[in-house]
Order: C-alpha cells, then structure tokens, then sequence
C-alpha cells in the first residue's frame, strides 16, 4: 500500500528457486569451562536449585490433587493443576538467562516459569529494589506470610515470597500474587517480568507480540518471550501473530531509531502432546516443529530445535536469540522439547502414551543428570543436593501450611471481585515523553478539512446543509483521537488499512500525515493478533487503538476480546490496566457477513466496556472517554454514520475537548406518550417514526439514544419510561438475542408499575442479511415500529398495519426459529 | 407462623387512615422497629412500624387505601413461609375449592400495571371502565384515565341537574354503561394525545377529611356570623413593648397569642361558647381546649391547647408556635389535634377585614380573628383616626342567640382594648 515500495511485474515474475536456511537442531555442546565462566559456579548451582523448587512445587501440588494430603497438611483444591513435573530443566535454562526486564508470557502450565522467572530476577535485582517491591505489592500482605516462614537470609526470605505468592494464588487465596483472582493458570508476577499465563491454548503468542511492540515503540528495555506448547501449532492466533511479528515494515518502513522488529521469542515448550492428542506424528505434519520458521519469513525465524532436557542448552540458545532480538532482527522461533512426565492434569489416565514410553523419559530426567554433571565437575556434592532438596522442600511445606490456612490466609469476598471489573481511572498520558507528531496542528490536511466544515447539519433556517459541507460521525472520532495522540506519547494504532488508505471508511483520512512509524501502521489481515497485540501493549503500559473493519471479522479474535481484553484487569485484582480501545464498525450492503451488528456478544461479556454513539457529537466525546480511562472500550460505529452531521446539538459540536458522562443514555428528542430508544444507526428511522407518530396520530414520542451498553445507567432511560408508559427498543440487531432484550428485562424489573403496555423489541429480523436492495426486508423499518405500537402497545386509531408484527408472529417465528 | 399486622388505632376519634406509601415490600426482612408504611389519619401523618420480626410475606392494602383501624395490613413470618388468606372468608375458600367446575373461571381481563396504578390514585373502579382500548381488549392507562371523567361528569350532573343545560349529555338514570357511551361518542377521542383540558384530583387524606367536617358542620348548625372591631392601640402599644423585652418567650408574644389570652379571659364568663352541642345535647366545658387553626401545606389543621385557661401569656404563646410547627412538619400526635372546645382562626395577617368562619363541630362557636386597620372612632375628644381590629364570630344559632352572642363579642372587645390592664 505505501507508494514508496513498488511491485515490479519483471521482479514477481522472475524464475528462481526459494533457499530456506539450515534450521539448527540439538547443535548445543556443553563445555564445563564456558559454562562456569558464563554464568558462575553460583549461577550453575541455582540452576540446579530452582529446577529442585519446580519439581518439588509441582510434586506438592499433585500430591494435593491425588490424595488430599501432602507432609500431614490436609488440603483439597477444587481448582485445576496442571502440572510439568519433566519440564523444570527448559523453563529454569531459559530463565537463566532472561533478566528482570525481560518478559514471559505463558501458558496452562506455567507454575514453573513463574517460579524459575521469579528466582531468577530476584538474584539479579538488589536487595533494597527486592524489599521496595515485596514491601508495596498488596501492601505488603504477601510480604507478611512470606516473613513468617522462617528464612535465613535475604535469598531464602524472597524465596518464602515466591513460594508463597504462587501457591497462595493457585490456592486462590487474598494473599496470592493476583489477590486469588488469577489462579493456576493465570497467576503471574508482574515485577518480576513473569506475566500473564494464559488458560487459551497459544493464547500468550499474539499479547507477548503486544508487548513486544509496546517495548519496541515505547524504547524500553528487555525482550519478550510467549512460551507456548506445541499444540499451540495449530492456533490461528498463533500464526497471526508470527506473520504479525515479522512484517516487512519493521525493516521497510519504520525509521532506523524505532529499532526494528519487535523483540519477540516464540518459544515452543515441546512435549509432543497437546492435552492426548500427540503433536509428533499424530495432529502435526511438521516433523520437527523448528520447520514451521520457515514458512514465516526468509530468516526462518532464526529458529533451532533446543534440547529443552538440559538447562545450558536452553539458556545458550536464549541468551544467542536475545542479541538478535535487541538488535531488531526478530522474530524467533524455538522449539524447545521436553517431556511431561506428569499428566496434562490430575485426571489424566495416560490413555494415550505407554508407560514404557514415560519410563524412558524417567531414565533422562533433567534434575537427575544436572546434579550428576554438578557433581562430576566439583560443583556439588551429592550430599549438597540433598540438602538443597530438604530446605526447598520445607520451605513448600511452610509455604503450604498457611496458604492452606482458612482462617490466616482468607479469600476475597464478591465486592472485592465488584471493584475489579474496570479500573475507572482517569489518566490521560500514560508516560512523561513528548508525543512525537508529525503535520499533527493546522498544518494537517484533514484539520484543514474539517475547519471548512459546518459543525451542525443544519443552516440557520433549519435546512440541512449538504453532506460534504457538515462535520461528520467520523470527523469526530479522527478529532478525538488526534487529540490523544498529541497528549499520550504511548498511543498508538493499527489495524487493516489504517496507514495511507486512511481505514476503509476514511476515519483515519489525515493521521498518515500526523503521525510517523510506528503510531499508525497497517496491519497483517490478522483479526486476532490485531486485538491480542492491542491487549499485549495495553496491559504493559501504553494506549492501543485497534479496528477490526468489519464486525463480522469479530469472531475472528473472539478469543482476544472476550477472554483477553475483557478478563486481565479483573484477572490481574486489578493490577494490570486496559487502556484498549477496539474500534468496530458496523456494516450494511454487503450482505450477510459484512453487515451484522454483534453488540449482544460483546454486552454478553464482563469486564468490557461498550460505547455505541450514533451521532458527530457523541462520537466525540465518547472517544475522548474511552481514551482518558484505563479500561478496554469496544468502541462500535455504524457505517450508516460515518457521514452523518450533528443534527441535534445546536451550537454544534464542540472544538475543544469534552467527554460524554459514561453510561447515560440520551433523549434526542422530547415527548411523553411513549419512549423509543435505539442503538445506533436505528435512531434516525426512529426519528422517523416518531414524526409519523406525531403528525398522523397525535402522538408524542420521546426518542432517546442508548449509547452506552456497558456499562448502561438506566435512571434517564426509566425517567422517560415513568413518563410514558410504553416502550419500543429498536437496534439494527438481529432481534434473538438482542442486548435490546437485556434492556428490556432490566426495565421491566425497574420500572413495572409505570407500564402500560409490554415492552416491545424491534430487531433485524433472524435471518441472514439479504442483499442491499433488499435491506428494508430485514432491518427495522420506520413503519416496523409503528406497526408494533400498534399490534402490542397502543392501537393507532386509523392504522393500517403494512408489515406483520402482532404477538402471534413473534411466536411463530420463534417456533420456526426464525 | 404468620403475624398479621393491624391498622393501628390513633386516638379515640381516628376510624380509619390512608396507607401513604409502604416502606418494604414482600420478602423483606424486617425488625419490630422498622418502618412497614407511613399512614395518614385526618390529622397527622404517622409512621406504622412492623412491631414482629421476620420476613414480610404479604401487603394486604395498597398504597392510597383507606383503611379502618385495626384492620389487617401485612404479613410477617418466616422467610420462605407461604402465606394464604385462609383465614380472610370461609366462603372464598369454598368458592376455591369447588370454583373449577362450579364456577368456569371468569374470562381474564388483562390490565396494564401502569392502569392499575392508575386506578388507585385516581380511585376508579375497576368495573367502571367498561373495556380496554389496548392489544386484545387489555385495559390501559387512557382507559381508566376516561372512566374517571366519566365519573366525575356524571357526578356532578346528578348533583345539579339544574346547572346542566347541555341537553345531549342529560342521562336520566345516569347509568354507568349508557352514560359513558354517551360520553364516549360525544367528547372523547381515544387517540387524542393531547388529552382533557383538566386534571382530576380525588381528594384524600387530610383533603377528604376537611370536606367532610365542613360539610358536616354545616348540614349540622345553624351558623350565622356577627361582625364587630375592637380597639387595638393598646394591643399594638403592648405588643411593641413586649417585644423590647429581653426574655425571648416574652418578646416573641404576638398580637394573635394578646387575642387569644383575651378570648380565655372572656370565655368562663359565656360557657355556650366553651361547648359541644351533641345530639341534642349541649356539653359546657369547664377547662378551655383551646382550638387554634393553622394553615398547612397539607391543608387546615386545628391543633388544640389543653386546659389553655391555666396557662400564662408566655405558655399560651409558646404552645400555639410548637403545635403549630408540628402540624407544619406533620409530625403533631393525633391526641394534639382533637377535643378542643372552642377555635380561633386568624386571617389577619392576609388583611382579612371579616369573614365567616365555618364551626369546628361539635363546638358551638368559632372566633374568626380580623385584621387591624386605621378607623375613624368616636371619643370623648371628637372622632379620632384609631387602629381597630377586627372580630368575625360565628355562633350557632341552636344554642347561641343574636344577642348573646353580640354580649360577648362586646365583652371581648372590651378585655382587647383595655388589653394592657387585663392581666391586673
């Protein structure tokens, strides 16, 4: 799409072959000597030392899990457990080797990242830094536990901290590391770099893009690593973001200071299973899974198979990726192998694998032969182990008695889970830097454009100016957000077509010439990681504006939105933040897969708060709303609008900056024999209606706009609905289904007494969406409402009925399902 | 088991109160002290608390009912009891036990809830509004809205038939069914939106009770009213003293208390005016109830000054300002606002130069209280320009005599204009 990059019919069309480059695999050879000087006899010993804490963590919690009893601690966890007794080698090499800037996203199974990514910050931070950050998190509950244990220096303290927090937040109690709202799957720590695990199979790869982009944006420091299963292969989110991570433009267009791609590992923890299913030979073709690099882009990834059975073949290959990855010359690929020997869950009967073949993996344990290498070159003895082995293990059985302790060591009650569900903070720059901003003032060809405009849609004679000449829908959004890129240095915006074509509905006509690479780029036609990269960046610090074109292409990062944008602030207790706006548009004329209006489905889901304006003047202030908080805002637009004037605020809209109060519905216009309120585009044919209702029958409408559907203040819609007795709920929506249906509900729970009539819901009807000449056959006409006030609420002296819509029909077309 | 909650009865003469608005709601846990609904008697506004502990299982009267004292109102029981009218009418629950063959169960008339809340504020009937205008015959809001109209249209024509010179709308038996298709066809547009010219306001609580006495007082007494002034420049010289002093009781003493001292020194010696006339029976009072009306947003209130002939000037006052906040804030008990035996109402303020003051029966008598204007008088030095205050009595005639009465507005005319030496 950028003019600068040419595609040349002589240059596509040339013969040749494509060399795919050697992709390295289990190359690493130990060598005691450059091992010591690497890392330190201390270094090799810690190793050892928190591969003993993972396994004996995870052998506590299996034990937990089968018996209900571990060390005379009775205990039984309800929740899930899903254990890498197996795997401890892979997760402390690559720990070893990361710093605490440095990133890991993870997965299901991730109890041991958290604890190996833990120590090994902790060793690398300085002690006042460790006490500040154990001292402030949760105000130091964690803190408190951690103290009691015993300890005998500064190490085994912190060690209480990390033991505890982890286990305490499978145990889901208050004092867990995520307040008990995270849990097994999900706990993390986020000062430690160990961040979110994620419970969505590949869930991890498109958000660690996220923060990947989020450091390399924003020039901070570290790498970041989605440390997924092989299984995860075959995610589409999982290849989005790849394809996502390895975009030309890194090198291509983004100025040389950006610094190149964003420092992303993909690395694969490889055990050959997904949950049964045997990745190896089974559900994959790949072979070797470091192959798939080389589908991805010319480097192949960078990618190697590692010996993931040996820490130092893991933390050599990592501390190798992370110079390319600083450098800008990412993404990678690992494919790390490894083995579980435990069961993908305590339930699990091994159905599917011999015990001959786990017996082998047995025979190579890691911790086995680690401390035998130790021991062969001096390190340790095997005494020395056993040691280490006792103090971690009483260590766990410390940690264990008080999280297990119902009274000490409580959980939080549904309040605390209430004030979680949003942030509801008001912070308007998240970072100190200067915004950086090209023609981003009058100089800007679209301010231009837009000061030529009338800012309301009528003349002073109340006739209707002409569209070209009036300020529109999408003017306000492109306002608001220029607004917000001239004031928050984090924000930035991606999407299909953003850059250059200026979004497909031209919203963004005039941010190419206001911002420079990397705070507008085009996106890979990657619905999923557009989102999850949008959730990545935000929950590591910066504001995300991302577009999904259409609607329909939201079940395409169904997983994003609703169990990553929606769930991580809450998930978290509260510690992450959301700063995510997910512009949607609403489509019409293109049919039955470009023209659905899913607002029920994002309503439907906790956490999410969903703006729909239908006109300039909402559209602005609701965007600078959604861009002062710190919550994910799915932000819908109906494309009917875009060009849409201000035809109801009279001084028209504003210049300067203003934001909606948040939840309130609005009367666009006065009456009091009924109430008709819609969701977007619908409005106007409301509007319509309710003249009709006026001239012809006498009767005064109140129509208001709803605007907001999470969250939904509904006193102002109540105020108009005590007044008027009656109420019709219409939105371009498919009528089953429809959020339109929640507010009825809560209406008629609210207001019963008022009403004089049935709440009635005009929807689309539930069919597909037929072609744009036959548009009026499926979405809410003027005359549906009508017909429907008529038929259900107040028969119209006069009315002829011209659609069907008596009580009935409804019937029928639920008993045909239609 | 279930509590049934009663009206309460306040005060001897209360009979029944109107439910103001209940306060909880079935399923509502409830302690003896928490507030079940706010009620109104004819004289004051009264909170009913719940007097049991539990849960509130049913609200057996609704909001706006007037209900007789000692009258079932709610339930209170166990949470998760249910609770069944068993022990409302034998009858009905034969009628339910038989009702599916005996009785086919009448056809369902369905009634918006906006209606029925219609209905009862405006007090409408349910049988009066003859069928509903909505979806499948449901009775609306603009159904109920009409049969009160109706309602009140055929009210007054039958009250006075000889005002009603629109001879289309004349309906002989005024029965309900063709009286309301008269009206229908004649002046009511169901679509109209833009509805009657007038609202209708049944009159309730306090309202309704003020008709009725006044009604009643006059069905009851043969009222007439004599007019007199008395002069007031010792009156205004005294006030204006008693306003220099430093006691505050002393210095908030105002004309009206000076008038009703006056009328507690004139009244032992005129007992037919400190009286009730019942039945053909005429009670003389020895102590004074002293009745003092006030005017409310609520309406007149006529709250009473016990044994006012053994208080003093400053006592007089000060009760007449507390009973007179209270009925101001609703909150004077029912026993404050009964038994007087004789009123005084005063219009002086407003400038009233006289007017009739309608009898609080079953007094005998009631002092209306004018205001104080310049007038040209009679002295012994010639005709003087002197300040007057006027006096409205109005007496019935049953047991009070023209003359008699005259006797005694003198004699009090007197006590005022020599007010200052009166309390010799």
């Amino acid at each position: 799409m950028p003019k600068s990059l040419t595609i040349e019919p002589e240059n596509v069309r040339k013969p040749g072959t494509i060399k795919i480059p050697e992709i390295p695999v289990n190359q690493y050879i130990r060598n005691i000597n450059d091992e010591r000087a690497r890392f330190g006899d201390e270094g090799l010993k810690a190793m050892l030392h928190d591969m003993i804490v993972v396994r004996e963590f995870e052998t506590m919690l299996n034990t937990f899990k089968t018996q209900g009893a571990w060390e005379g601690i009775e205990y039984n966890h309800k929740g899930p457990a899903h254990l890498s007794i197996g795997q401890e080698a892979a997760v402390v090499g690559q720990a070893a080797a990361l710093d605490p800037e440095d990133f890991i996203f993870g997965s299901h199974r991730s109890h041991g990242e958290i604890l190996s990514k833990c120590l090994s910050a902790a060793r690398k931070l300085d002690e006042a830094k460790l006490t500040s950050i154990m001292e402030s998190w949760l105000n130091g509950e964690t803190f408190a536990f951690a103290k009691r244990m015993p300890h005998r220096d500064s190490f085994s303290l912190v060690r209480n901290f990390i033991v505890f927090g982890t286990l305490a937040e499978i145990f889901a109690r208050k004092a867990g590391f995520n307040r008990g709202l995270g849990g097994s799957m999900h706990a993390f720590f986020l000062p430690f770099g160990s961040m979110p695990n994620n419970a969505i199979v590949g869930g991890s790869a498109d958000i660690a893009l996220g923060s990947a982009l989020y450091k390399r944006i924003n020039k901070k420091p570290g790498i970041v690593i989605a440390n997924i299963g092989d299984a995860s292969m075959g995610c589409g989110p999982v290849w989005e973001a790849m394809m996502m991570s390895s975009m030309d433009q890194y090198h291509t267009l983004w100025p040389e200071s950006a610094g190149g791609a964003p420092p992303i590992l993909f690395n694969f923890f490889n055990n050959f299973y997904g949950m049964g299913g045997q990745t190896y030979g089974e559900t994959m073709g790949y072979g070797i899974l470091a192959r798939a690099g080389a589908g991805i882009n010319p480097d192949a990834m960078h990618a190697e198979r590692v010996d993931g059975l040996d820490p130092l073949a893991v933390a050599d290959s990592v501390l190798r990726k992370k110079k390319l990855l600083l450098e800008g010359k990412g993404p990678v690929l690992l494919d790390t192998i490894t083995y579980r020997i435990s069961g993908h869950s305590p339930s699990d009967a091994s159905s599917y694998r011999t015990k001959e073949e786990v017996e082998e993996w047995q025979q190579v344990d890691s911790i086995e032969e680690f401390s035998k290498y130790l021991e062969k070159n001096g390190l340790v003895t095997s005494a020395d182990v056993d040691a280490m082995r006792a103090e971690v293990r009483s260590t766990i059985v410390e940690a264990a008695k008080l999280a297990t302790n119902e009274t000490e060591c409580p959980r939080v009650d549904g309040a605390f889970i209430e004030s979680v569900m949003y942030s509801n903070t008001k912070k308007l720059a998240l970072d100190e830097r200067q915004p950086e901003v090209l023609q981003a003032g009058d100089d800007n060809p679209r301010v231009q454009s837009i000061a030529r405009r009338a800012r309301y849609a009528f003349d002073e004679e109340g006739k209707p100016l002409p569209k070209n000449k009036v300020y529109q829908f999408r003017d306000g959004i492109f306002e608001a957000m220029l607004h917000h890129f001239k004031i928050d240095p984090t924000m930035a915006a991606w999407g299909e077509e953003n850059r250059d074509w200026g979004g497909a509905f031209a919203v963004y006509r005039g941010l190419t010439e206001a911002l420079p690479y990397p705070r507008l780029f085009n996106s890979s036609i990657s619905e999923a990681a557009i989102v999850g990269s949008g959730v990545g960046y935000a929950l590591s610090g910066g504001r995300a504006v991302v577009e999904l074109m259409y609607c329909d292409f939201l079940g395409r990062a169904g997983d994003e939105i609703f169990n990553q944008a929606a769930k991580w602030q809450s998930m978290s207790a509260g510690l992450l933040k959301m700063p995510l706006v997910v512009r949607i548009s609403i489509g019409n004329k293109y049919g039955a897969q470009h023209s659905q209006d899913w607002s029920a489905l994002v309503g439907h889901i906790p956490g999410l708060k969903v703006y729909f304006p239908a006109t300039p003047y909402d559209a602005k202030g609701m965007m600078h709303l959604a861009l002062s908080g710190t919550d994910p805002v799915i932000f819908l637009e109906s494309q009917l609008l875009y060009d849409m004037g201000e035809q109801f605020e009279k001084s028209g809209v504003p210049q300067g900056y203003y934001e909606l109060p948040e939840g309130k519905p609005a009367v666009k216009k006065a009456g009091k024999d009924i109430t008709i309120a819609t969701y977007g585009a619908t409005l106007y044919r409301a509007l319509d209606a309710a003249k009709i209702l006026e001239e012809k029958y006498g009767l005064s409408a109140e129509v208001m706009d709803l605007r907001f559907i999470a969250p939904f203040d509904y006193e102002p819609l109540l105020e108009s609905v005590r007044k008027t007795g009656r109420l019709v709920l219409a939105s371009d929506a498919v009528e089953r289904g429809s959020f339109l249906h929640t507010i009825a509900s809560n209406v008629q729970d609210l207001a019963f007494d008022w009403l004089d009539a049935p709440i009635t819901v005009v929807g689309s009807r539930n069919w597909i969406t037929p072609a744009a000449e036959m548009e009026s056959l499926f979405f809410p006409q003027p005359a549906w409402i009508l017909d429907a006030i008529h038929e259900r609420i107040l028969p119209l002296k006069g009315h002829a009925p011209s659609t069907v819509q008596t009580a009935q029909d409804i019937a029928r077309r639920y008993r045909a399902g239609v | 088991m279930a509590t049934k909650i009663i009206m309460p009865k306040l005060g001897n003469t209360v009979e029944s109160s109107i439910i103001l608005s209940w306060k909880v709601k079935p399923g509502d846990t409830v302690h003896k002290d928490t507030i079940l609904c706010e009620i109104e008697t004819d004289k004051a506004t009264m909170d009913v608390p719940a007097g049991e502990e539990g849960t509130v299982l049913a609200l057996l009267q609704r909001q706006g009912d007037d209900v007789p004292v000692l009258a079932p109102i709610a339930v209170i029981g166990k949470p998760g009891e249910t609770w069944t009218e068993e022990s409302g009418s034998s009858d009905a629950g034969a009628a339910l036990k038989d009702g599916g063959s005996a009785q086919p169960a009448e056809e369902h008339q369905a009634v918006s809830p906006r209606a029925r809340q219609t209905i009862s504020r405006l007090g409408v009937a349910l049988d009066a509004v003859a069928e509903g205008s909505g979806p499948s015959g449901r009775v609306i809001e603009r159904d109920v809205v009409a049969a009160s109209q109706h309602v009140a249209t055929s009210d007054r024509e039958a009250e006075q038939p000889a005002k009603s010179s629109e001879p289309s709308i004349k309906t002989g038996s005024s029965a309900p069914t063709s009286a309301q298709a008269a009206f229908t066809s004649t002046t009511r547009d169901v679509t109209s939106s833009t509805g009657p010219e007038f609202e209708t306001v049944p009159l309730i609580g306090i309202r309704k009770r003020i008709a009725s006495k006044m009604r009643d007082s006059l069905d009851t007494t043969a009222q007439y009213t004599e007019h007199s002034s008395a002069d007031a420049e010792r009156l205004l010289a005294l006030r204006a003293r008693l306003k220099e002093n430093k006691n505050p009781d002393v210095a908030a003493i105002t004309i009206g208390d000076l008038v009703l001292a006056a009328v507690l020194k004139a009244l032992p010696e005129f007992p037919e005016f400190n009286a009730h006339l019942e039945d053909g029976v005429l009670k003389l009072f020895k102590p004074v109830h002293l009745g003092v009306a006030v005017d409310t947003p609520r309406g007149l209130m006529v709250p009473v000054i016990r044994e006012a002939q053994a208080l003093r000037l400053t006592g007089i006052s000060k009760e007449v300002k507390r009973l007179s906040q209270a009925c101001q804030g609703g909150s004077a008990a029912p026993e404050e606002l009964s038994g007087s035996t004789f009123t005084v109402t005063n219009l002086g303020a407003y400038g009233i130069e006289q007017f009739t003051p309608v009898i609080n029966a079953p007094e005998t008598a009631i002092l209306g209280v004018c205001a104080i204007k310049p007038a040209l008088t009679q002295t012994e030095k010639g005709i003087e320009t002197r300040m007057r205050i006027g006096l409205s009595l109005t007496s019935d005639h049953q047991v009070i005599d023209g003359a008699y009465s005259a006797r005694f507005l003198k004699r009090l005319a007197e006590i005022i204009a020599d007010i200052d030496i009166m309390f010799l």
